[in-house]
């Protein structure tokens, strides 16, 4: 048997084992992934994606989730490049991102001021945001004004990370800082973990809630914004396919669904396990909708591992419960 | 704003009275009021036969609903899992009709919805994993599948007797809403006259009292997915016997629509309470907002954002109705 606190050590970190072991098996799956440029790609296709996941990571810690990045990305997407006509491409950018911000502000007000659980608070906000979506896009996708100024976004800018990735990479190592670094990160964790202590700390909770969740919101635009620009579209559908591989791939990574446990490294890593599935996938000429039975089954693996180990009793009181996720609600006495 | 705080403490008065009835009865008077308001806005919204295109409009969500009422009820918070049932019923029904005839059919399409619920049930009611994560995970695994099997195809029906189901009339009544009424009136009576009826109430007001009590809190939890399911099923059914078609994108959306009309109608989303009757007034409401949306020109794009608004605004009153029993 395993000693408790190395079992523990390992299943916190199991995200680094998991996605070791994605990479082999997509080296195995699909060879061409050995050339470097190919594998590049992978960090290229998954930083939307990653964007939206490292906001997302941010609200659970605070022990809240946001279902609405999706229709967030669409919505910023659609004003970004439907308003270039109108004002012009920085100040359409400028429009997308206020609007990322005021959604976030609305899931604040109604999670943290209201006080409606966030699972069904942003459900709302996701409906309201995506019909919003196709008011401004008038129901049809919208190209922007200058193609050239999109393909930017694609091109290498500083040696060959392109600001798509730059993004991504800059959003997840700067978050990773406040996290783990500041004040800041520490009562965010505080805030999900144990509510209660950081109440009676003087932790103001509300405050990094509501922090939380439109510093997600505005990701999920930025993301948005950047999708919309490398595509020089923005269609009222762009966002349809994120909420789930963010989710998972936050989950996956092993932030805790009931907050104060995780890390933006594990969700980065997560992003990439992901992003390497796909790209694998997508080399043996994996149809799309494979795809999504392979990305939702991966999705109640987690759940499944969870379950099977916060079962497990392990310690000399065997009483002490590996409940990694919070993706399995707590034991009621007498279970 | 908040009450003087004499008032907090005092017995009810006449305006509380009148407050508490307003709470209870509030979504009926919303009814009523969206009646008189269409009937001032359009001259053609007060007709038996506008109002029975409301309601074949809005029936297949109704089933939806009905399925959603009992989880929401149980506490488990929502089933995204039914746009993959709507789609998977109704595909498996006309797809099976050739070899099993159009009845038999039909009872395979439930019977699908039915193993939807059971696979959602099991995770979330015994693995007791979160109901939000397992559904948005099931419904990209049954639409994957659907679409595996069917691609963006259309599955047609063959079979006169199967469009009858909800194409056909008894006493004038579209056959769809006479299997509506009978869907809700089964619904009614498991919740409110039967002993899992009360475990269902009971789950979702206090999980662990519940279990201290006795009560087969995982059971139920199961179950309440597995008739969500059905109920859904049932939506997809009939969906394909009134379009005669089906297809992998069949339901989407529905997941949405029935969430709404359950907050709509009243139902705290957060499990405890609810009733079958007032879901069905809910899908009405979004009917009724939906037609009118149509009589007076609003345009298509513009219902969702209505739909976000109003869910938010219906759950936004439920919890300040209920801080204010409290």
């Amino acid at each position: 048997m395993m000693n408790p606190s190395r079992r523990r050590l390992l299943l916190e970190n199991r995200i680094y084992i998991i996605f070791a072991a994605v990479c082999i098996a997509a080296l195995v799956l699909a060879p061409e992934i050995r050339d470097f440029g190919v594998a590049w790609n992978v960090l290229a296709q998954s930083s939307i994606i990653g964007i939206v996941a490292v906001g997302l990571t941010l609200v659970i810690l605070a022990g809240q989730l946001d279902l609405s990045v999706g229709s967030v990305v669409t919505l910023a997407g659609v004003i970004a490049l439907g308003q270039q006509g109108t004002i012009g491409i920085w100040p359409a950018i400028g429009l997308a991102l206020l609007a990322s911000v005021a959604v976030g502000c609305v899931n604040g007000i109604i999670v943290v001021k209201a006080g409606v659980n966030s699972f069904i608070g942003t459900l709302a906000t996701m409906i309201g945001v995506q019909g919003l979506a196709f008011v401004v896009s008038g129901g049809a996708p919208t190209v922007g004004i200058d193609p050239a100024f999109g393909a930017l976004v694609d091109t290498a800018a500083i040696g060959p990370l392109t600001p798509r990735m730059l993004v991504f990479v800059a959003v997840a190592l700067a978050a990773h800082f406040i996290v783990t670094r500041t004040a800041a990160g520490r009562n965010l964790l505080a805030v999900g973990g144990a509510p209660d202590v950081a109440r009676l700390s003087g932790i103001s909770s509300s405050a990094y809630q509501f922090g939380a969740l439109v510093v997600c919101s505005t990701l999920a635009g930025i993301a948005g914004v950047v999708l919309g620009l490398s595509l020089n579209t923005g269609t009222p559908l762009a966002g349809q396919a994120i909420l789930l591989p963010a989710v998972t791939a936050v989950l996956i990574g092993g932030t805790s669904l009931s907050g104060g446990a995780g890390s933006v490294l594990k969700t980065f890593a997560g992003v990439l396990l992901l992003g390497a599935l796909g790209m694998g996938m997508n080399f043996r000429g994996f149809p799309i909708h494979v795809q999504s039975i392979v990305k939702g089954g991966l999705l109640l693996a987690v759940v499944l591992l969870d379950a099977f180990y916060s079962t497990r009793r392990t310690g000399l009181l065997g009483a002490v419960r590996l409940n990694t996720s919070g993706l399995i609600l707590p034991k009621v006495k007498g279970e | 704003m908040d009450p003087a705080p004499s008032m907090l403490r005092s017995a009810p008065g006449t305006a509380q009275k009148i407050k508490r009835a307003a709470s209870v009865y509030a979504i009926f008077i919303v009814l009523v009021v969206l009646v008189v308001a269409g009937t001032i806005a359009s001259p053609a919204f007060l007709s038996v036969n506008n109002f029975l295109s409301i309601g074949q409009a809005v029936a297949f969500v109704g089933f939806a609903a009905i399925g959603m009422t009992f989880v929401s009820i149980s506490g488990s918070f929502v089933d995204l899992s039914v746009p993959a049932t709507i789609a998977g019923s109704g595909i498996v029904a006309l797809a099976a009709q050739p070899y099993v005839g159009p009845v038999g059919g039909v009872l395979l399409g439930v019977a699908t919805g039915a193993a939807i619920g059971l696979l959602n049930g099991l995770l979330i009611g015994y693995v007791r994993a979160n109901p939000v994560i397992v559904t948005l995970a099931t419904v990209s695994i049954g639409l994957g599948v659907v679409q595996l099997f069917v691609g963006g195809q259309y599955v047609y029906n063959q079979s006169p007797l199967f469009a009858e189901f909800a194409q056909g009339k008894a006493f004038g009544v579209p056959n769809v809403l006479v299997a509506l009424g009978l869907a809700a009136l089964a619904a009614h009576l498991l919740l409110t006259q039967t002993v899992f009826g009360r475990w269902v109430h009971s789950t979702g007001g206090g999980y662990a009292a519940s279990r201290a009590a006795g009560v087969p809190v995982r059971r139920t939890v199961a179950v309440v997915f597995v008739l969500c399911g059905v109920f859904s099923a049932l939506g997809g059914v009939e969906l394909a016997s009134m379009i005669e078609s089906a297809r992998q994108s069949a339901g989407t959306g529905y997941e949405f629509d029935a969430v709404a009309a359950v907050a709509v109608g009243g139902n705290s989303l957060f499990g405890g309470s609810g009733t079958i009757p007032r879901t069905l007034v809910g899908v009405l409401i979004l009917g009724i907002i939906n037609n009118l949306m149509i009589l007076t020109g609003i345009p298509a794009e513009a219902q969702g954002l209505v739909k976000g608004v109003i869910i938010a605004l219906a759950v936004f009153m439920d919890i300040r109705l209920r801080r204010d029993r409290s």
